[in-house]
């Protein structure tokens, strides 16, 4: 009784020495764990991949300061202006794919009908699957021999298609395995945005309109706009990281660097050119522009922001 | 309001009740185009079913075929029942190595994410007030830029730290990988908790860590599960990341293991097929298990905040 007494008094007339340190204590102990890891691995190779970047390094020979050097000569590479052209589009092409889609099925899922569980349960299938297998899946799937993409065009009248051998084709084939992939995750996430908006809200509109296109549109998709932005910055964080994967595994960035994004390009010139230098300024580049990119996307997301 | 308005009013508002004709055309209509409504919706979802699904099954009716019927036809279900694959992948030494190194590598990542996340989600929720803003903002700055994005300097520096064994660079990393994640998902949930809560525990004479441990971990046993459930989930599946720190063949886990059977068996696609199959059993039965929580979840937790 006196130490509880102790402390309530404690706290607002003097306050004792041995209380305060003691919750100081326990607040940093708690987090040293989760920081000591992040630290040691996370933020150090952040800072190692920016220092390294101005250096040129093989593994083998000293390591050497060049300044800018490595900047200046991807800049001039056609080969890394490509690399992030396919970047750029693979995440845009994914964009425009998965936001419209997962809406759509959202809408479609949402309700109480019987069936609907199940569907939601089967539309997050292939989010649990292993990426290799998918990757590995696929591209038996394109298999331009035999492969079922071929048999379907085949049904179609259409001559085969050299899925993952045609640089205008290829990257089109690994987009549509990337969507696949990760679609049902951004379907759950519309969806539970959904069934958080009120009924009454739009029961309230349907008096006001018949259409429930425009009760859609005007009522609906506003409240939409986090759960919206929250998808486009997954999709583009996991653009980055989930079609690396998969280029490794299905094509390893040919034909001709038509599906060489970046995080594969670094990957190939760390390990095939061992040029870690080079690599690093690679994974530098690619931190700012998945920082702009969503940065971008947070901003356009939270302008004109709706509150009921 | 005039009378002439009000009048005018009360005849819009009334007038399609008079006609009884009108109300049940309007009435008959409303029902045909929810019909077609429900008939779009179901179509959409049949065809999303399809899909999802059929790349899947197809897998499964391949893996019980032999490779002379899969070569003749590709598309079609299996002549019989057989499980001669999937226990020729079973019997194989490689993969039941690269099975235990999975398991290893995420039976220990998972319980070290969890717990440290739990402490210090806690701490950052109750503890830390506004200097804990600084903290949160790292863990998520990881969300934004993943630790995969930065593999070949994190390479680098887990050399630069000696650290030699593959499945210790694996669990180091892969409690990296999930720490954002589950450090936001539980400061959440412990938000949620009243704040009154750990005052009157603390009045009582508890200590800041005895609130933790008697009265908030037993509250979040359902958040603690579902982060271990989803991190098993991910790790099981990470493949990148192993890629680039496997630079020996020592610690090859499962999803990387998987590429280099298929490199072997590449005539053999029935073989891999059951190979796939089997090393996606363990998240796909957890899936099963926590379904709903699950997606919601997966989404939860980055909507928040």
């Amino acid at each position: 009784m006196n130490r509880v007494l102790d402390t309530h008094d404690g706290a607002r007339a003097r306050r004792p020495l041995r209380r305060p340190r003691a919750a100081t204590v326990t607040k940093i102990a708690m987090v040293a764990p989760a920081m000591t890891l992040f630290l040691v691995f996370y933020v150090a190779s952040i800072v190692a991949g920016i220092v390294l970047s101005f250096y040129h390094w093989d593994g083998l020979d000293p390591i050497r300061f060049v300044g800018f050097e490595n900047y200046r000569v991807l800049f001039s590479d056609p080969v890394f202006v490509t690399n992030v052209k396919v970047t750029l589009v693979v995440v845009g092409a994914c964009l425009v794919c998965i936001l419209p889609l997962a809406l759509l099925l959202a809408v479609c899922l949402s309700g109480p009908g019987r069936l609907l569980p199940l569907f939601r349960w089967i539309v997050f299938v292939p989010v649990v699957l292993p990426l290799a297998a998918v990757a590995l899946l696929w591209a038996e799937i394109f298999n331009p021999v035999g492969g079922l993409a071929n048999q379907l065009v085949g049904k179609l009248g259409i001559s085969p298609v050299a899925w993952l051998g045609d640089q205008r084709v290829t990257v089109w084939a690994l987009v549509l395995v990337s969507i696949w992939s990760i679609l049902g995750l951004h379907v759950v996430i519309q969806l539970s945005a959904l069934s958080a908006i009120p009924t009454e809200l739009k029961e309230a509109a349907r008096l006001e309109t018949p259409s429930v296109w425009r009760v859609f549109r005007h009522v609906v998709l506003p409240l939409m706009r986090d759960s919206l932005t929250v998808s486009a910055a997954l999709i583009i964080t996991g653009t980055f990281v989930g079609f690396t994967s998969l280029a490794f595994v299905m094509t390893r960035g040919g034909p001709v660097h038509s599906t060489e994004v970046l995080g594969l390009r670094a990957y190939l010139e760390g390990f095939a050119s061992l040029n870690f230098g080079m690599a690093s300024a690679i994974t530098v580049i690619t931190m700012l522009l998945t920082i702009v990119l969503v940065g971008v996307t947070l901003f356009i997301g939270s302008r004109r922001r709706i509150e009921y | 309001m005039t009378t002439a308005q009000r009048e005018t009013a009360a005849a819009s508002a009334t007038a399609p009740m008079w006609d009884e004709r009108t109300e049940a055309a309007s009435h008959r209509r409303r029902r045909a185009i929810k019909l077609l409504r429900e008939t779009a919706r179901y179509l959409i979802l049949a065809i999303a079913t399809i899909a999802a699904l059929y790349p899947v099954l197809w897998m499964l009716a391949v893996a019980m075929k032999t490779q002379p019927e899969y070569a003749q036809d590709p598309m079609g279900l299996p002549s019989h029942i057989n499980f001669d694959n999937f226990s020729a992948v079973l019997s194989n030494p490689d993969v039941l190595q690269y099975f235990r190194n999975s398991v290893i590598v995420v039976g220990a990542a998972v319980p070290i994410v969890t717990f440290t996340a739990v402490l210090a989600g806690y701490a950052l929720a109750r503890l830390w007030g506004r200097g804990g803003m600084v903290i949160l903002f790292i863990f998520l700055f990881s969300e934004l830029v993943p630790i995969s994005i930065v593999a070949i300097p994190l390479l680098l520096t887990i050399k630069q730290l000696g650290i030699n064994s593959g499945i210790l660079r694996l669990i180091c990393v892969y409690s990296v990988l999930m720490m954002g994640f589950a450090v936001l998902l539980s400061r959440a949930f412990f938000r949620s908790i009243p704040e009154e809560l750990r005052e009157a525990a603390r009045l009582d004479g508890c200590s800041e860590f005895g609130v933790f441990r008697r009265i908030m971990v037993p509250l979040a046993r359902s958040p603690i599960t579902l982060i271990a459930v989803i991190s098993f989930i991910v790790l099981w599946n990470e493949l990148f990341l192993a890629v680039v720190l496997l630079d020996s063949a020592a610690g090859r886990t499962l999803p990387l293991g998987l590429t280099e059977f298929k490199g072997r068996y590449a005539t053999n696609w029935p073989t891999v097929s059951a190979a796939l199959l089997l090393s996606a059993l363990p998240t796909l039965i957890l899936y099963g298990a926590f379904q709903g929580r699950i997606a919601n979840q997966f989404s939860r937790s980055t909507t928040r905040e």
